[in-house]
Parts: structure tokens; sequence; C-alpha cells
């Protein structure tokens, strides 16, 4: 269960500790590493489903999945940038960046079954 | 980031080739076309006719489409390479010369033509029994093909509307006319009508070497919805081809009747309809079979036009059952007419 006030908490300790334009900057660092990592792996999922096309939500499914594996690793890969920049914090870096990428996981969930249920099946006459 | 970049760099240094190497083969295109299995499209939701509104239907009848990929990257090449369902082969003939866009643009109009066959089809044969349907139609002549050496290539889009051309005895508007219209001058003016409706004039000169235009038309019948009855719609589809003629037209006949030709079945097939209700053949069978099959259909129409003809498209779909190992018996249905489909479903209720 998320508790909102303990993450608001530790949100504000982070920021205190390190400023939003660090967090931004360790954000940025992690998406851009982040999509370098996974932008192949999308287009080799998308050019599979060009193939495979009598699998397409079986392969939709998958990229949904991928999709919340790359946010787990923006997340990651921002926490450790943080952590470079001030390797003695004590900010829980760690938690917030949890919370962080469980937000964003419920966002690609919810586009992943928009896709399943009502883009696709309107799109493919 | 520059935290991140500095402690990552030993790890992205070492990866640059080979990553530029993977992304190499994920978007450099080929010159080959690989046909994979696509899916099933119930007729309904493309074609909604406004008559028998409260009619209940229990089965289904669907078109086959498959995939068909022009230009794949190196990794599509491999990976369908390796599909016992795919078909590679080299791009060649006038496709080789067509962009990507052109060919959907060729695809979509075949797409647009044959669901109005379709519809003077099915609007026919259920006028027989039902005086109360109208059909009209009126036939116009489309630009179908582009050479290479077309003069104002990029003007002109396949599926534009041949209306006249400004010929050696005055203005012609009949494909028949053309040819001897053109023989004194190199360069004539035609009028073409393009897909918003809108009229353009545009010159043409022949090739120096082949004394041709280098611009192909095609002629089709083409609904009059004015005075057609009754009404219907069409919905913009994303799949191309006139593949889906048999089917449609079965589909739209059922929505015109008042019993169920169904019988409760889950009924595809593929095969072009002509104006007279003959079947055409169709490419991609080897596909529309693992279609079926792996859509679990209980009737496929196969285009059956002549037992000695290699390419027959059922003798090709026979070949290819028994290639993936697919047992054709009971399912599989060689058709040469509109009619001969409407006999087998009549069959069916006996």
């Amino acid at each position: 269960m998320i508790n909102m006030k303990n993450f608001l908490s530790k949100w504000v300790e982070l920021k205190t500790e390190f400023g939003l334009k660090a967090i931004i900057d360790s954000l940025m660092a992690g998406v851009v590493y982040g999509m370098l990592i996974f932008v192949p792996v999308y287009i080799i999922f998308a050019e599979i489903a060009m193939i495979f096309m009598y699998q397409l939500y079986t392969i939709i499914v998958l990229i949904v999945f991928s999709a919340m594996l790359n946010v787990y690793v923006i997340n990651k890969l921002a926490a450790k940038a943080l952590k470079l920049k001030k390797p003695d914090a004590t900010s829980d870096i760690k938690m917030v960046m949890i919370y962080h990428a469980c937000f964003w996981m419920s966002i690609v969930l919810i586009i992943g079954l928009l896709f399943i249920f009502v883009i696709i099946p309107i799109l493919w006459v | 980031m520059n935290e991140l970049t500095e402690k990552a760099w030993p790890i992205v240094r070492l990866l640059i080739l080979p990553y530029l190497f993977l992304m190499f083969l994920l978007i450099y295109p080929i010159e080959y076309y690989l046909d994979a299995p696509g899916g099933l499209t119930e007729v309904e939701s493309l074609i909604e006719i406004d008559y028998n509104v409260e009619k209940e239907t229990y089965g289904t009848i669907s078109t086959t489409y498959i995939v068909a990929l022009n230009r794949p990257s190196f990794f599509q090449f491999m990976v369908g390479y390796f599909s016992p369902y795919t078909t590679i082969d080299a791009l060649t003939g006038s496709y080789a010369d067509y962009t990507n866009e052109e060919i959907s643009q060729i695809s979509y109009w075949d797409k647009y033509t044959s669901v109005d066959a379709s519809i003077i089809v099915a609007f026919l044969a259920a006028s027989n029994e039902n005086s109360e349907i109208v059909i009209d139609y009126v036939e116009k002549i489309f630009v179908f093909g582009k050479a290479t050496y077309l003069s104002n290539y990029d003007l002109i889009s396949f599926g534009d509307e041949f209306i006249s051309l400004n010929g050696d005895n005055g203005i012609v508007s009949s494909l028949d006319e053309v040819a001897a219209n053109t023989a004194l001058n190199d360069t004539y003016d035609f009028t073409f009508r393009n897909s918003k409706g809108e009229n353009y004039i545009v010159s043409l000169t022949k090739d120096a070497e082949t004394s041709k235009f280098g611009i192909t038309f095609r002629t089709a019948f083409i609904v009059n919805r004015e005075t057609t009855f009754p009404e219907y719609s069409v919905s913009n589809s994303n799949i191309g081809g006139p593949s889906g003629g048999l089917l449609q037209t079965l589909a739209i006949y059922n929505m015109l009747i008042s019993e169920d030709i169904t019988h409760g079945l889950k009924i595809a097939g593929t095969g072009t309809i002509q104006y007279d209700g003959s079947v055409g053949y169709i490419g991609g069978v080897k596909q529309k079979i693992a279609t079926a099959y792996l859509n679990k259909v209980d009737v496929f129409f196969i285009p059956n036009l002549d037992d000695n003809y290699a390419y027959d498209n059922y003798q090709e779909a026979l070949k290819a059952c028994e290639e993936l190992n697919i047992d054709p018996t009971g399912w599989l249905v060689p058709v040469a007419t509109f009619q001969d489909a409407l006999d087998y479903l009549e069959g069916l209720g006996d």
C-alpha cells in the first residue's frame, strides 16, 4: 500500500538535500540511458509484431511489460546518478524512485490496456 | 548526467559499434517483400447497411488479411526466413520502382473498388429476390500505374480519376479514344480528379524512347449512392487489397436478405469478386491458409478456376496445407463464383 504522506516527506527531504535541478538532471540521465537500452527492444518488438500479426495481443503485452521494465530502469539509473552526485546522501533516494516508478508504471499499464481493448479493435478494420 | 556518463563510459565505448550494427540490422530496408499470416476482419465492422437491422446473424463472415511487408529490415528478413508461415522473395516488376507509400496507395485503391464491386454484385443478387433493393453504378477510369519516365510524375496519384484529354480531335473522355487522339504531338493536357474531388490539369509528354506517356489506367464500376437503396456506410479501412471481394459480397448479401446464410458458423475466405459474380485469384495463399488455421474457422472459401493450372489458388492451398501439416478436409471449400459459395452455404442448412 502506497503511503502518500510518507512519500511526500521523503520527497521533500530529497529535494532539500539535492535541489530540483540535480534531481531533474538525474532523471534526464536515466531517461537518456534507459531509452538507449530500450529503443532497440521496442523496434525489435514492433518488427516482430509486423511479421507475427496473429500474435499481436501477446506482443502488445510483452511491449507493455518492457515499457514497465524501461520505467524501472530509468528510475534505477536516476537513483544511481543521484548517488554519484552525492555519495554520502542521507535521504531515501531508493524509496522515492520506487514510488515514482510505480506511478509511471501504472500510466504505462493504463495506456497498454487502452491499446488492447480500445485502440487496436477500432483501428484494425 | 555527467556523473552517470563518466561512470558508464567504459561500457558505452565498448558497446557503440555493436549497438550501431544492431540498429543497422533493425532499420536498413532491403529490396525484398515478405508475406506473413495476418488475421480475420468481420465484414460487419467495415460495411453497415441500413436494412434488416433487427435480423439476428448467428455466425460471422470475415475477410482474411495477410501482412505484406515491402522492403523489410535485415532483422525482419532473418525472422521471416525461419518462420514456416512466411514467404520471402525479391521485389520485382513495377513494384520495385514504387515507394512503400505508392504501393499502399495502390492497395487502398484496390480495396475501395473491391468494396464497390461487392456492393454491386450483392445488391444485384438480392434485388432478384426483393424488388425494393436498387443498385445504380457508373464506370470510371482510374490511374493504376505510373512508369518511372512519366512526366509530372509527382502531380498524379494512384487512384486519381481520369476525366478527359485535350486530344487531336478535341476533348476526349473515353479510354478507347486516347491512343487515336494523341498521335500528332508529344505533349497533351490531361484532366484528372483527385481523392478530394478536385479537378486538375496536367501536361504529359511522351517518353522519347518508348513514345508512351507512361501511365496505366484501369476502369472500375463505382456505386452511385444517391440512387441506390438501401443506404450503406463504409468505414475507413487500414487493410488494403482486393482479396476480400468474395467474402464482402457474401456478408453484404446476408445483410440484405431475410434468412441467415451463416448457420452460426465462423466463415472466412479469400478471392476477388468480378462484376459478373465470378471469383478471381489472389496472392499469399499459404499465409491465408495459416491465418484461417490459426483462427480456427469453420469454412474457408478459396478460388478454384482451373485444377490443371499450377498457380490455381485451391491447388496452392492444398500444397500449403500439406507443407504446414494442416488437414484441409471439411473446411477448405473451392469456389469459382459467388453463387458457388451461396450454394455451399445453403447446402449446409439441409
